[in-house]
């Protein structure tokens, strides 16, 4: 069974749903969401001889009892409307009538309040969902698909009312830092997650984890953390008052297209400043200086000699690596080891480059999730950080032949590298997958492999407390287990 | 690129009929039934028995080379359409029939990972039966590079054939959709491993695949034919990925040969494509293998492509994207990176100090607060944003006083209105924004007021929210009933006013006099010549309460100019007034008092008031002034009564005195 097309399912069905709340049913653009849904739904229910059953439990969706790890992520807010409808399961059984379609999407979306059971599509028949999900890596997907969450709640607020409330922004990325330094290098795993129609609320959580593990890296501790993670969750805030026809602008921005993009740092460290709260400022500064580059040009323009704060110049840096490494409606991917050529092309110029160096000594040459295609044809998926050594660990999952296998894990050396390639070109989702192959719990089980003991001792503090606080991180998995 | 001849077809008239049909397909559900729909297939009509192709760019579209003007909203809609769905031709054969027309706008109004998922526009096109237009996607390459390569090198060079001039042959495997590396073997092969006659092949099959009409092409006869193969074969990747491929995979001073002819012609045809298919650090790889003139081109280049003036090659380079990923990880290159890692190394230090520095940074939370809103204040030129910046920062320095952190709410103000260059707009936006703190937030401030020990600090912020606060805190004033309050605000205005006298002396024409008494208080309690203009008159006011203020006002602050006013005082009607007034000459240091006592000694106005006089002239002390007493208590004979009741008042003080 194809996750992919479950993923389109949902995706169709929350479309709808955005037209049904825009326009009456009989609408033009309802009826061809409508018909896109169903042809979603008759897709997925034809995969196969049996019905399919989709569970929802625990803020996950499961496909006939297996668990969607990264449909559940992309897909938190729909889940939040099935569950508000009590909807436990949804079983497509045989042909899906495009009537019955119609009819459940209507039920979801609470434009009626029956739903009539038996058909080819029934709701709430099966018990077949799957065991909890209850690994320290989904309670780190929990924690983002929940940050994201905020940050699509926020950028009403703010789009609405120049402005939100710190403390739930606060919260939610307490949550997620004690996540992801609980989980070590498998935070960095998890920001390989892209979205193109939702680029800004991903791009930010990702920046959020990036920049988070750059500060752990440098031996900063989870209190210092927080303040700079709300930085980068928030960076782009200001974006909210930018036109979609501008964002997404194919070509290239004319003068008064840029004026209206080069506002966005402004108006992000005004909304945040509008917010207050504790830790606004070191956030507001961040949203301010994230373009400001480390040789002064960027913008806005800070004066004569400003260089932008520290914490700015290191959420800069994982800001573009991450927008680098995603697809835009203006430009293409790259893989991520272009991107840290290019943030190395930067360094010193655009970019800090102490905090060039730091990052790319953390994500490694070939940073986990990179795809790499070697000379013998072969499709390998790095899984460990490998540093600045020869040898990488990775997951072959593609033959020389082109047939795709179950993730083996492997070990190359960096001249068996013939390409790297974008992991979407070939359709992997490197996070999900490595978690499915079981790489994402060894991950987790090595805690956290990127810290370096040389930069905690130069920085002068505490290391006894780091050391007491990454044992309770240890410890708390290992009570998990 | 296209079998019209020139000048039967109008690319861009054509074009435009496509954008009404995709205006109109975006607002109908049927659009083939509206008439705008049909007009513009009817316009596609000149179109029966030849095509047109277009070239799809990014927010750009060009035929034969040259790139349309696109003004129509629906049109430059559709353009965006097509790039986003990575359609890089878009070729009308013949003429659409309206349903082919809506059939391809059915696809492209579609989300572009479904159609690509499906197999792309082209193969959607055939399964709906539609062959008068035929679309050619960029992304559909990595599909094709799926399958081993050896299995379509194979192919590929079957299709080859023997014929023709090695530039023929590859252009013919090009079209055919050959891998980069079977080109690039062939090429290698055909030249004998001899760089130039590489470039040179690779240069002509380019200019095989993509004439134009300045470039004179030895096999330009052939290329409609490889196109149209190109075209018919499903699922082939555009020839310039396989170009720009293979570009990489032949021997460097080959490609720097290639490059050189590029950049020579980079402005004519179509050679700014395989230009643009290139990173700039990509081309600066090369650049040391090019000679002196062509290195100039490549400069040049760069410059157009990052569209600035000026800068030096290792500037303008990196700034310079490939249109496309076309050379990624290859050997050697963790080994370039390692090489660049310890270069920067030496840039900045080491890197084990950040943590200690950031953490240093991050304490002063306060200051980076100032910081950010300082910044936004210089750089906010939009009047509504501005406001709302400053109606936050007031907001925040309300916050900070209502907690009691009286030193961060004056670090904030002091960021909006110290030290800070803002245009007479803005100034005037901030003043206005803080009188309307004030005026919302009163309560605020008066409630901190009252702890005597802030009173300074909060008089001091008051201040520096300008004469609009002052004039505020008056108003206040002006109608607050407690006395205990009052008694705050006029210590508040005393150190407000001592900056801004001007909405204080506002008050001293009110028509209520306890207005006027607290406003001369206050400007009693401030101090400074400022005031003595506009105090003088007031000893003259109708109102006796006004009047004993004024002359405590005044007294402290200009003895002798108040000294004339007192002595006329002290013939006041009212008796608090005259008590006043004696009690201030007595104690007032003026020099002027002997002058002035002396002359009301004898004039007609004092009468009454003329013991008074004469005790505060005999108390004076001076030679001069008892010699004044003495000399007339001893006239024996006076006419006048004025001088007589003197006589009399002098007789009396020295005969008291002794």
């Amino acid at each position: 069974m194809n996750e992919s097309k479950v993923q389109e399912f949902l995706k169709r069905m929350q479309a709808v749903l955005s037209q049904l709340n825009l326009y009456p049913a009989n609408h033009p653009n309802s009826q061809r969401a409508l018909r896109d849904g169903w042809k979603a739904a008759a897709d997925l229910a034809g995969d196969g001889n049996d019905d399919v059953v989709i569970g929802l439990k625990g803020y996950a969706f499961f496909l006939n009892g297996e668990l969607l790890a990264y449909t559940s992520l992309m897909f938190a807010n729909l889940y939040q409307d099935l569950t508000a409808r009590e909807i436990e399961s949804i079983t497509l059984a045989g042909e899906t009538d495009a009537e019955e379609y119609a009819g459940f999407v209507r039920y979801v979306g609470e434009h009626t309040e029956d739903f009539e059971a038996g058909g080819s599509i029934r709701i709430n028949e099966s018990r077949l969902v799957g065991p909890e999900d209850e690994s320290a890596f989904a309670d780190l997907r929990f924690s983002y698909s929940g940050v994201v969450g905020t940050l699509r709640n926020l950028d009403h607020r703010v789009a609405r009312e120049g402005t939100f409330e710190m403390g739930p922004v606060m919260e939610a990325v307490e949550e997620l830092i004690g996540q992801a330094l609980g989980t070590g290098g498998a935070s960095l795993l998890l920001s390989t997650v892209k979205s193109h129609d939702e680029y800004t609320f991903y791009h930010s959580v990702n920046t959020c984890l990036m920049a988070v593990a750059t500060g752990r890296y440098l031996g900063l501790n989870q209190k210092d953390l927080v303040p700079i993670g709300a930085g980068a969750l928030l960076h782009d805030i200001g974006k909210v008052a930018i036109s979609p026809q501008i964002l997404n602008y194919p070509g290239r921005l004319d003068r008064e297209q840029w004026k209206e993009v080069t506002i966005h740092p402004q108006e992000g460290a005004q909304a945040i400043i509008a917010a207050g709260g504790p830790g606004h400022e070191i956030a507001a500064t961040i949203a301010l200086e994230h373009h400001a580059r480390f040789d002064g040009l960027g913008y806005p323009r800070l004066g004569a000699e400003a260089v932008p704060h520290l914490a700015s110049r290191l959420v800069a840096v994982s800001d573009v690596y991450d927008a680098i490494t995603t697809r835009r409606s203006y430009r293409r991917a790259e893989t991520p080891h272009r991107a840290l050529q290019i943030l190395l092309q930067g360094a010193g110029g655009a970019f800090d480059p102490d905090i060039v160096k730091s990052f790319i000594s953390l994500m490694g040459i070939f940073p986990p999730g990179s795809v790499l295609r070697l000379l013998t044809g072969e499709l390998v998926l790095i899984s460990h950080h490998g540093g600045m050594t020869d040898r990488l660990e990775g997951v072959m999952v593609r033959t020389a032949a082109g047939e795709d296998i179950e993730p083996e894990p492997v070990t190359i050396e960096t001249g068996q590298i013939g390409q790297q390639i974008l992991a979407e070109s070939v359709g992997i989702e490197p996070a999900a997958l490595l978690e499915r192959a079981g790489v994402a719990e060894q991950i987790l089980a090595s805690a956290s492999p990127h810290v370096d003991e040389g930069a905690i001792e130069r920085s002068g503090i505490d290391e006894e407390a780091l050391k007491d606080q990454a044992a309770r991180s240890l410890s708390s998995i290992v009570d998990r287990d | 690129m296209t079998g019209l001849p020139a000048g039967h077809v109008d690319p861009i008239e054509l074009f435009d009929a496509l954008g009404i049909g995709w205006g109109v397909y975006e607002l109908y559900p049927n659009p083939a039934t509206q008439q705008a729909f049909q007009s513009a297939v009817a316009r596609l009509g000149v179109l029966a028995d030849t095509s047109i192709t277009y070239e799809i760019g990014a927010g750009t579209v060009g035929c034969n080379g040259e790139a349309l003007e696109i003004e129509r909203g629906g049109t430059a809609r559709l353009s965006l359409r097509l790039f986003v769905h990575e359609i890089e031709w878009l070729e009308l054969i013949g003429a659409p029939a309206a349903g082919d027309l809506a059939g391809l706008f059915d696809l492209l109004a579609a989300d572009e990972h479904s159609i690509r998922e499906g197999g792309g526009i082209a193969r959607a096109l055939g399964d709906r039966d539609i062959w008068s237009i035929s679309v050619t996607q960029r992304g559909l390459l990595s599909e094709e590079l799926e399958r081993p390569w050896e299995e379509r090198e194979g192919e590929h060079r079957a299709d080859a054939g023997d014929g023709g001039t090695g530039a023929e042959r590859i252009a013919r495997m090009i079209a055919g959709g050959a891998t980069a590396q079977a080109v690039a073997e062939t090429l290698e092969e055909e030249a004998g491993g001899d760089a130039d006659r590489m470039a040179e092949s690779f240069c002509d099959a380019y200019r095989a695949v993509y004439p134009s009409a300045e470039i004179s092409s030895p096999s330009s006869e052939s290329v409609p034919e490889l196109l149209a193969a190109y075209r018919a074969a499903p699922k082939t990747r555009p020839p310039i990925d396989t170009f720009a491929e293979a570009f990489f995979l032949i021997p460097v001073e080959a490609q720097a040969g290639i490059l050189a002819d590029f950049l020579a012609n980079r402005t004519e045809g179509l050679h700014g494509l395989l230009l643009d298919q290139f990173a700039g650090i990509e081309l600066a790889e090369l650049a040391p293998l090019l000679s002196e003139e062509m290195f100039a081109e490549l400069v040049g280049y760069a410059r157009d492509v990052v569209d600035s003036e000026t800068g030096s090659a290792d500037e303008l380079l990196p700034m310079v994207s490939a249109a496309r990923d076309v050379k990624v990880a290859r050997k050697g290159a963790a080994d370039r990176i390692r090489e660049m890692i310890e270069g920067i190394g030496g840039l900045g230090g080491a890197a084990g100090g950040l943590a200690g520095t950031l953490r240093r940074e991050m304490t002063d939370t306060d200051a980076l607060g100032v910081y950010v809103l300082r910044v936004l204040m210089e750089v906010e030129e939009r009047s509504d944003r501005f406001a709302r910046l400053v109606d936050s920062w007031a907001r925040l320095m309300s916050e900070s006083v209502q907690a009691g952190d009286l030193a961060r709410a004056l670090v904030l103000l002091e960021s909006g209105t110290s030290d800070i260059e803002l245009s007479p707009q803005k100034r005037r936006v901030i003043e206005s924004g803080l009188v309307e703190l004030l005026r919302s937030d009163y309560t605020v401030f008066n409630d901190a007021a009252q702890q005597p020990e802030n009173r300074e600090m909060i008089g001091r912020m008051l201040a520096g929210f300008g004469e609009g606060a002052a004039a505020h805190l008056m108003e206040r004033l002006s109608v607050e009933e407690d006395p205990a309050i009052r008694r705050v605000l006029i210590s508040l205005l005393v150190i407000v006013g001592a900056h801004h006298s001007r909405p204080i002396v506002g008050f001293f024409g009110d028509s209520q006099w306890f207005v006027v008494r607290n406003a001369v208080t206050i400007a009693g309690k401030v101090g400074g010549a400022k005031w003595i203009p506009h105090l003088k008159p007031l000893l003259s006011h109708p109102d006796h309460r006004v009047v004993v203020e004024s002359m405590r006002a005044l007294a402290p602050i200009e003895p002798d100019a108040a000294v004339p006013g007192l002595v006329r005082n002290l013939a006041h009607a009212d008796e608090r007034v005259r008590e006043t007034a004696y009690l201030l000459l007595k104690d007032s240091p003026s020099a002027v008092r002997q002058e002035e006592l002396t002359r009301a000694l004898t004039d007609r106005s004092m009468d009454g008031a003329r013991s008074e006089v004469a005790e505060l002239l005999h108390g004076l002390g001076t030679p001069d002034a008892l010699g004044v007493l003495e000399q007339l208590a001893r006239k024996p004979f006076l006419i006048s009564h004025t001088r007589r009741d003197a006589r009399r008042a002098a007789r009396e003080v020295l005969r008291s005195a002794a």
